[in-house]
């Protein structure tokens, strides 16, 4: 506990956490900017346009409505025969609505919790890096060497450093969250677009940023493992970033059946609390190539246990290395 | 058990060796050291003979292939949590976080280990580093950064001081303001071992040393012992230096042609050199000491010990000075090695 608490102070005292900090404040700042211009409520000119732009289409529909049915549901039967079974091309829903062409603007009690889950990666991605940098900067200067003559239990000291980051993590997280929770809702509340923020609206939100919180102090503890695995900062991100892109991006695209097991599916189950994912199905046939899209749903209990049997398995691998390393 | 007494440091047929891109490097091999409880030993070798690695391997930093270590008794690098608080080290150099200042890393290590924080304060007094104790490891001097670190050091209070080549790049007023404490350090009955490449540089402060080469011991005793009477040899200017050569060769002493001039070796007494030659009439117009360096010294022992020597333990001459440990010559059984 004791060392804990020494290498709490640590981390506190480097000026990486200000600097982390204040990135993350501006980039909520940015967050909060978009916000606003998505709450702003159209001008009368916009409306104007807008309503215009409705009638017309209104006019076109009155006169070859039935006509436009008539080809969807032609164009449906005759899709559906050749995929052999039936399709819905949503020939009834085919009449203007006014919102298509008007759109309201954005409400508080809808966009706060994506606007929380989407801004939630970059700040969980920001305590990691602080994660990262305390314990690879102790690793390249060999302070960590100097550090084992006082305190040569290999695993004490690891898993005090650990802690410490992960620590921090969580009140970086939480205060970020907080700014950018306040935040959107002063912007919204300016443009008196709150909509209805009901007692399970905010109990929503506030789980969500919980978890948003804990899961900065996972990422920044793992950032820290991670740290004195690699020794490096700029190979850790190095590596995760090429993985973000190579595997997360390119190779989920590629290859659909992994999404369930790739990070940002599980990420996103843990802040939305569950999510979905899409697997599409295609077949080759005469006609060319068809695809169906089936949307799976991938559980909060399950982006958990994925993300917590990954922490576990980071930390095991850094103290299974860290405990017979060679240091300089 | 007695070394637990009698010895700071003992190591038994430590080895150890690097996996490198090249292939397998022997850094230490079967390295037997004996480091008696107070006073400097000098732990000298040129670059590259495996002193940091063992110093790293005393501290637990570095596992060793094979051996057995015991500081003050105690196995290491098992015990390790049991002395380290006996045992202050500064390896190869200095080495903090560079953006905090001085007294936080002070600090910070004192708070780890439970040392009062008004120890912090003490140490950069004893250290001058007091008034710049704010300013950032990293605006340091290498003076300073080195006093530094001798500071952390004495937050334990240490019963042993490892410094591993503590002189590297310091002009001399660091190189002396080092030595200084180290013989101090070492007459408060502390045990200070001094790894160094350079001799002229320890044998001022030593009152032991122990030689390694390649990772191997080469000689260990007192200073006197092991290179007193190799270090010194006194170049002779002399017109005719063939007749020169063979009075004193007459006379019992090993001389060896230098350029135009003499080599007298094992001989520190220019004065008998003076008297033999000015009996015959030859008249000396140059008489310079010359001290060989450590590489002399090392060359000669390793040339030794290629020889069929026994690979470690004293080379011809001296004898293992310090209470002849037994286990000293226990080490054929290792010998050897793949070279
Ligand atoms: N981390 C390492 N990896 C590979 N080889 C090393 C490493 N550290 C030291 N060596 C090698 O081991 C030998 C001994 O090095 P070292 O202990 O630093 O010697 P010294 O301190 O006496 O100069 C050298 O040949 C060096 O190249
Ligand atoms: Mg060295």
């Amino acid at each position: 506990m004791r060392l804990v608490a020494v290498e709490l102070r640590r981390v506190v005292a480097r000026r990486l956490i200000t600097f982390v900090t204040i990135g993350g404040l501006l980039a909520v700042g940015l967050v909060l900017v978009a916000a606003w211009q998505s709450a702003r409520p159209l001008t009368d000119a916009q409306i104007a346009e807008a309503e215009r732009q409705y009638a017309w289409a209104l006019e076109d529909w009155e006169e070859n409505g039935e006509q436009m049915v008539a080809d969807c549901l032609d164009a449906q039967a005759g899709e559906s025969e050749l995929a052999g079974e039936p399709l819905d091309f949503g020939c009834a829903e085919m009449e203007p609505q006014r919102e298509w062409y008007v759109p309201p603007s954005s409400e508080l009690s809808t966009a706060l919790g994506p606007l929380l889950s989407s801004t939630a990666t970059l700040l969980v991605f920001l305590v990691f890096v602080v994660g990262v940098t305390a314990t690879a900067a102790e690793m390249t200067t060999g302070s960590m060497s100097t550090w084992l003559t006082f305190v040569p239990q290999r695993l004490r000291v690891l898993f005090s450093k650990v802690a410490a980051s992960g620590v921090v993590g969580v009140p970086i997280t939480a205060v970020l969250a907080a700014v950018l929770v306040g935040g959107a809702y002063g912007v919204h509340a300016a443009q008196g677009a709150l909509g209805t923020m009901t007692g399970a609206v905010w109990a929503d939100v506030g789980w969500t940023g919980l978890r948003v919180v804990v899961l900065g102090g996972v990422a920044a503890a793992v950032g820290s493992a991670l740290g004195v695995l690699l020794k490096n900062t700029g190979v850790a991100l190095g590596l995760v970033i090429g993985y973000l892109l190579v595997v997360e991006a390119i190779l989920g695209n590629l290859v659909q059946p992994i999404q369930p097991f790739l990070l940002q599916t599980n990420l996103r189950a843990w802040v939305e609390g569950g999510t979905t994912y899409w697997v599409s199905e295609c077949t080759v046939t005469d006609q060319g190539t068809q695809c169906t899209g089936t949307e799976v749903a991938l559980g909060l209990a399950q982006g958990a246990a994925y993300l917590g049997v990954g922490a576990v398995l980071v930390l095991g691998l850094t103290a299974l290395v860290f405990r017979r390393r060679d240091l300089a | 058990m007695a070394t637990a007494d009698e010895y700071a440091v003992v190591t038994n047929d430590l080895r150890k060796t690097y996996r490198t891109a090249r292939g397998r490097q022997v850094a230490v091999d079967s390295l037997s050291l004996r480091v008696p409880v107070g006073g400097v030993h000098g732990f000298l070798g040129p670059n590259g003979s495996g002193k940091t690695t063992t110093i790293r391997m005393l501290l637990g930093l570095v596992r060793p292939d094979a051996g057995r270590m015991r500081i003050f008794g105690h196995r290491v690098p098992d015990a390790l949590p049991e002395v380290v608080g006996r045992v202050g080290a500064i390896v190869e150099s200095p080495k903090f976080l560079p953006t905090f200042s001085g007294r936080r890393s002070l600090t910070l290590l004192a708070d780890a280990i439970g040392a009062p924080r008004a120890r912090v304060d003490e140490v950069l007094t004893a250290t001058a580093l007091r008034e710049r104790g704010d300013d950032a490891f990293g605006a340091y001097s290498l003076g300073m950064k080195q006093r530094l670190a001798i500071a952390a050091t004495l937050l334990k209070e240490p019963d042993l001081l490892i410094f591993d080549e503590p002189t590297n790049g310091l002009d001399p007023a660091g190189i002396h303001e080092i030595r200084t404490t180290m013989r101090r350090l070492a007459d408060e009955g502390r045990t200070v071992l001094v790894s160094s490449h350079i001799l002229a540089e320890v044998e001022q402060v030593a009152d032991t040393v122990s030689i390694v080469g390649r990772g191997r011991l080469l000689a260990t005793g007192t200073v006197a012992d092991v290179i007193g009477d190799r270090r010194a040899a006194v170049r002779v200017g002399v017109r005719d230096a063939g007749r020169a050569a063979q009075v004193l060769a007459a006379a019992g002493l090993t001389v060896r042609p230098d350029g135009e001039r003499l080599l007298v070796e094992g001989e520190p007494d220019a004065g008998r050199i003076t008297w033999l030659l000015g009996q015959q009439g030859l008249w000396v117009h140059e008489l310079t000491p010359v001290r060989a360096g450590l590489e002399d010294v090392f060359l000669e022992l390793t040339q030794g010990a290629a020889l069929g020597a026994p690979p470690t333990g004293s080379p011809p001459p001296p004898a293992p000075a310090p209470p002849a440990a037994p286990s000293s010559a226990a080490d054929p059984s290792t010998g050897g090695g793949a070279r």
